[in-house]
C-alpha cells in the first residue's frame, strides 16, 4: 500500500499535491457538509413528527376526559370504537392507561389488562409530554397525560408510531447527497487533472528544456504562451538563456580577445629572439634594440594581464572599494596635469572647466585611473590642433565628470560596443594608439562600482562626449 | 529507531492496561463471588440513558425470607441513589413480608395510598421485576396493613408478575388490528333486523366506515342478502354525518323489493352509528356521488337517517 502510494506520488508529483489539496480543503468540507445538512433534516422532521404526534395524541386524550371513557363502564364499547377509529385516522397504535399503568384499551388488542411501564410512561404519570425515538430507530412512543377538570392525572395515552416515511425521506437524502458527492469527485478529478495539465505541461517543457541546456545546449528557448505567472517563469527563462548566451559568446570573444593579445607580443617575441639566435654574429646594437623590443612586449603583456585582473576583479565585484571623502576637483586637476605634457606634445587643447568644487565618497585610486582612461582616450583619439575639455558640476545628489573631445568620434553603431574588453573601433587593432583596449572597460566597471553612470555622445569626425555620473553619497 | 521502539513499548502497556481494566470491570463481580455470597439484579430507573437498568449487588447466601429483606434493603438504597432523590419511596414502608410457595406478600403502611401516581407505579414495578429476579419467586401480590389487597379503580390488584407487568415493553405499529364490530343484517325471515358481532381485522389504508360497508354489503350466512353487488364508492364522516357513496345497483336492488328498503337502509344507519359512538350521528346516503330527490313514498333518500332500534329484534 505504502509502495503504491509513493509511487502514485512520484510519477505524478504536482498533479498528486493538487489532487490531495482539494480532497482536504474541498471534497472533505463538502462531505462533513452534507453530513451535517443530512442530520440536520433528520432532526427537523423527527422534531416535527413529536410536534404532531403531542398535539394528536392531546387532542384524544382531552376527548377521552370528556366522555369520561375510563371510568365509565357503560361507555366501554363506544370507547373502544372511538380509540380505534382514532388509530386508523391518526395511523398509529393507541394505548390507554389508567393512572396505576393498566392498559384499558390497546387498539391492537394485544396489552389489554397488563401494568406497561417505561420512561414515557413515567413522564406522562409526571404531567409531562414525551416523545422519544426507540433502540430500533423506526418506532416512536409518544406519551400524553390524561387530566380531569381539576388537573389530576386520571390516566396516560400512549401511541406507538412509526417514522418510516421520515426514515425514507432522510434515505432519499443521503443517496442522492452520495450520488452528488460521487458525481462531484469524479468531475473534480477530471477538472483538476486537466488543470494540472496546464500547470504541469509548461513546467515539464521548462525541465525539458533546462536539462538540455545543462548538456549544453544554450540555443534553447520556451514558446510562451498566455499573461499568467507560468508565461512570466518563461519570459524571464528566456531572457536568462539571452544572457546566458551574451555571457557565453563574451567569454568566448573574451578568451579570443587574450589569446590574440597575448599571441601577438608572444609571437613578436619569439620573432626577436629566433632572428638573435639564428644570426651568427649579431652586433652589440642590434641585440640591445632586439632586446629593448622584447622587453617593451612583455611590458605590454603585464599590462594587458594587470588591466585583466582589474577589471575581472571588478566584474566579480570582489574588489573592496577604499571609500573616503575626497575632493573630486583635485583628482581631475592631478589626472590634468599629467596628461598635459602629452597633449601638449600633439598640440592638443586641454582645459578643465570647474563649475563647482564637489566632495565625493569614493575610492580615489580607482576613480583616477577611470577618468584618466577616459582623458586619455580624449587625447589619444583628437588630431592635431584639437581640443579637450573636462568638466566637473553637480546637483544635490549626484556629481557630474564630462569629457568632451573634438576627435574622430565613434559611428554610431559601435557605440554601444566600446565598453566591451578589447573593442577597439579600429578593427585592425592599430597598435599605434597605444593601451591594451580594456580601459573603458575598466572605465565603465569602477563607475558601475561607484552606483553611478556613464553617457556617451559622439559622430564621426566631430568629436566624442563622455558623461559619467558619480553620487555623492556612497551606498552600499 | 529507539524513538520507535520506545512507542512500540508505550503502546503495549497502555493495551495491557486497557486489557486489564476491561477484565476488571466486567468480572469484578465474579471474582469477588465465592462461596458465601451472590449476586443479585436490582431494577432501577436510569435518568441518564432514559430506560430501566440493573445494578448488580453481592449479597450474604441465606434462605429465602432473609434474602428477600437484603434485596430490599438493596432495593432502596439503589434507587434512591440513582435517582438522585432521598425523598423517593420516602412514604413507602414495608410492615411485613411474607412468602407463599413462589409468591411473596408484601404488606404496606397505609400511607402508600398517598403516594403520588408515578411513583406507586415506579416502585411495584420495579419491586416486582426485582424480586422474581430471584429464583424461585415468580409473583407479588401488594397487601394494605389490613390484610387486604390493594384495590385500585374497584378491583383488587391481584398478583403481579412478569407475565403482567411489562417494563420497557417493545411495541410495533404493524402488527394486526382486529376488533369485534356490532353488525346490523335483515333476517332470513326478511322482517327485522338481527345483531351479529364478528371480529374484523382493521387494515390502515381503508377508513373504518368503509371496511365495515363493505363487510355489510359481502353480507352474513344468517341474513338475507341482496345488496351483494352493490359497489362501495366512498364513505366520509363530517359533522357527526357520514355520507356514504354507493353505486346505482343499490337503488336498482331496492326497487325490487320495496318492503326491504328500509331494512337495508337500516342496516348500514345503525352499523354505523353504533360503531363510532358518538362520532357518527346521521348517515347521508348518495348514490354515484349525487343525493337523491325522489326515491319512494315511504323513504326520502335526500334526507340523512338516524339510527332506529324499533327494527331490530
Amino acid at each position: 500500500m505504502v509502495i503504491i502510494f509513493n509511487r502514485i506520488k512520484e510519477h505524478y508529483g504536482l498533479r498528486w499535491k493538487l489532487f490531495v489539496g482539494y480532497i482536504l480543503v474541498a471534497f472533505i468540507p463538502v462531505v462533513i457538509i452534507s453530513r451535517t445538512i443530512n442530520t440536520s433534516i433528520e432532526d427537523y422532521f423527527l422534531s416535527n413528527k413529536e410536534g404532531e404526534l403531542k398535539r394528536k395524541l392531546t387532542r384524544i386524550a382531552d376527548l377521552v376526559s370528556e366522555e369520561n371513557y375510563i371510568f365509565d363502564k357503560n361507555k366501554s364499547k363506544e370507547f373502544k370504537n372511538a380509540m380505534l377509529v382514532k388509530s386508523i385516522e391518526e395511523s398509529m397504535r393507541i394505548l390507554i392507561l389508567d393512572n396505576k399503568g393498566t392498559v384499558i384499551d390497546d387498539t391492537n388488542s394485544i396489552e389489554n389488562g397488563k401494568v406497561l411501564f417505561s420512561v414515557e410512561i413515567l413522564e406522562a404519570l409526571k404531567l409531562k409530554s414525551t416523545s422519544r425515538l426507540q433502540d430500533d430507530n423506526i418506532t416512536m412512543y409518544t406519551s400524553v397525560p390524561i387530566i380531569d377538570e381539576k388537573s389530576n392525572i386520571i390516566g396516560i395515552i400512549l401511541g406507538v408510531s412509526t417514522i418510516g416515511d421520515i426514515n425514507e425521506l432522510s434515505k432519499d437524502i443521503k443517496d442522492n447527497l452520495l450520488i452528488l458527492n460521487i458525481v462531484m469527485l469524479v468531475l473534480v478529478t477530471i477538472g483538476v487533472l486537466c488543470m494540472s495539465n496546464i500547470i504541469v505541461a509548461p513546467l515539464n517543457k521548462l525541465l525539458k528544456v533546462v536539462n538540455m541546456m545543462s548538456e549544453g545546449h544554450l540555443d534553447q528557448r520556451i514558446e510562451v504562451k498566455g499573461h499568467d505567472e507560468l508565461s512570466k517563469l518563461c519570459i524571464a527563462f528566456n531572457n536568462m538563456n539571452d544572457r546566458l548566451e551574451e555571457v557565453e559568446h563574451t567569454r568566448e570573444e573574451f578568451v579570443s580577445n587574450v589569446s590574440h593579445e597575448l599571441k601577438t607580443p608572444l609571437s613578436s617575441i619569439k620573432v626577436l629572439s629566433e632572428s638573435i639566435l639564428l644570426q651568427e654574429s649579431v652586433p652589440e646594437e642590434t641585440y640591445k634594440e632586439f632586446l629593448q623590443d622584447i622587453n617593451s612586449e612583455v611590458d605590454r603583456m603585464t599590462f594587458i594581464v594587470n588591466d585583466l585582473l582589474i577589471l575581472v576583479k571588478l566584474n566579480q565585484k570582489a574588489e573592496v572599494l577604499n571609500i573616503q571623502e575626497v575632493e573630486l576637483n583635485k583628482i581631475l586637476y592631478d589626472i590634468l596635469k599629467r596628461l598635459k605634457p602629452i597633449a601638449e606634445k600633439n598640440n592638443i587643447e586641454l582645459t578643465f572647466n570647474e563649475i563647482r568644487k564637489i566632495n565625493v565618497e569614493v575610492d580615489e585610486m580607482k576613480l583616477s585611473l577611470a577618468l584618466s582612461n577616459l582623458i586619455d582616450n580624449g587625447i589619444k583619439y583628437t588630431q592635431e590642433g584639437g581640443s579637450v575639455k573636462v568638466t566637473v558640476d553637480a546637483d544635490h545628489q549626484n556629481a557630474f565628470v564630462t569629457v568632451s573631445d573634438t576627435g574622430v568620434g565613434i559611428a554610431e553603431e559601435e557605440q554601444s560596443k566600446v565598453f566591451n574588453r578589447f573593442y577597439r573601433v579600429d578593427k585592425t587593432r592599430n597598435r599605434g594608439t597605444g593601451g591594451t583596449g580594456l580601459g573603458l572597460s575598466i572605465t565603465h566597471s569602477t563607475v558601475l562600482l561607484h552606483n553611478g553612470s556613464i553617457k556617451l555622445y559622439s559622430k564621426e569626425d566631430e568629436g566624442t562626449t563622455f558623461i559619467v555620473r558619480i553620487p555623492i553619497k556612497y551606498t552600499k | 529507531m529507539y524513538k520507535n521502539n520506545a512507542f512500540k513499548i508505550i503502546f503495549f502497556i497502555i493495551l495491557i492496561i486497557i486489557g486489564v481494566a476491561i477484565f476488571f470491570i466486567f468480572f469484578k463481580n465474579k471474582i469477588i463471588t465465592d462461596n458465601n455470597s451472590e449476586q443479585v439484579n436490582i431494577y432501577f430507573i436510569n435518568y441518564m440513558n432514559k430506560k430501566i437498568d440493573i445494578e448488580k449487588k453481592t449479597i450474604s447466601k441465606t434462605d429465602k425470607k432473609d434474602k428477600i429483606s437484603l434485596v430490599l434493603d438493596e432495593f432502596f438504597n439503589v434507587n434512591k441513589s440513582n435517582f438522585n432523590n432521598s425523598n423517593l419511596f420516602k412514604n413507602i414502608v414495608i410492615e411485613n413480608v411474607n412468602i407463599e410457595d413462589n409468591l411473596v406478600k408484601i404488606t404496606l403502611s397505609n400511607k402508600y395510598l398517598n403516594l403520588e401516581p408515578w411513583e406507586d407505579v415506579l416502585f411495584r414495578t420495579l419491586l416486582v421485576w426485582t424480586l422474581t429476579d430471584i429464583s424461585g419467586i415468580e409473583g407479588v401480590t401488594f397487601l394494605t396493613d389490613n390484610g387486604k389487597q390493594l384495590i385500585y379503580n374497584g378491583e383488587p390488584l391481584g398478583e403481579l408478575t412478569r407475565n403482567n407487568v411489562i417494563i420497557s415493553p417493545d411495541m410495533k405499529q404493524e402488527e394486526a388490528n382486529k376488533h369485534v364490530v356490532t353488525f346490523y343484517f335483515v333476517n332470513k325471515e326478511k322482517m327485522r333486523l338481527f345483531t351479529e358481532d364478528r371480529e374484523i381485522e382493521i387494515h390502515s389504508d381503508q377508513s373504518l366506515e368503509e371496511q365495515v360497508i363493505n363487510q355489510i354489503l359481502q353480507g352474513s350466512k344468517n341474513a338475507y342478502n341482496l345488496i351483494n353487488d352493490v359497489k362501495l364508492l366512498d364513505a366520509t364522516t363530517i359533522n357527526k354525518t357520514c355520507y356514504v357513496d354507493l353505486s346505482s345497483d343499490f337503488l336498482i336492488k331496492l326497487k325490487e323489493d320495496d318492503k326491504m328498503q328500509e331494512l337495508f337502509i337500516y342496516s348500514i344507519v345503525n352499523t354505523l352509528i353504533n360503531l363510532s359512538g358518538n362520532r357518527i350521528q346521521k348517515v347521508q346516503f348518495l348514490i354515484s356521488s349525487e343525493k337523491v330527490n325522489e326515491f319512494s313514498d315511504k323513504i326520502n333518500l335526500s334526507q340523512p337517517f338516524e339510527k332506529n332500534e324499533s327494527l331490530v329484534i
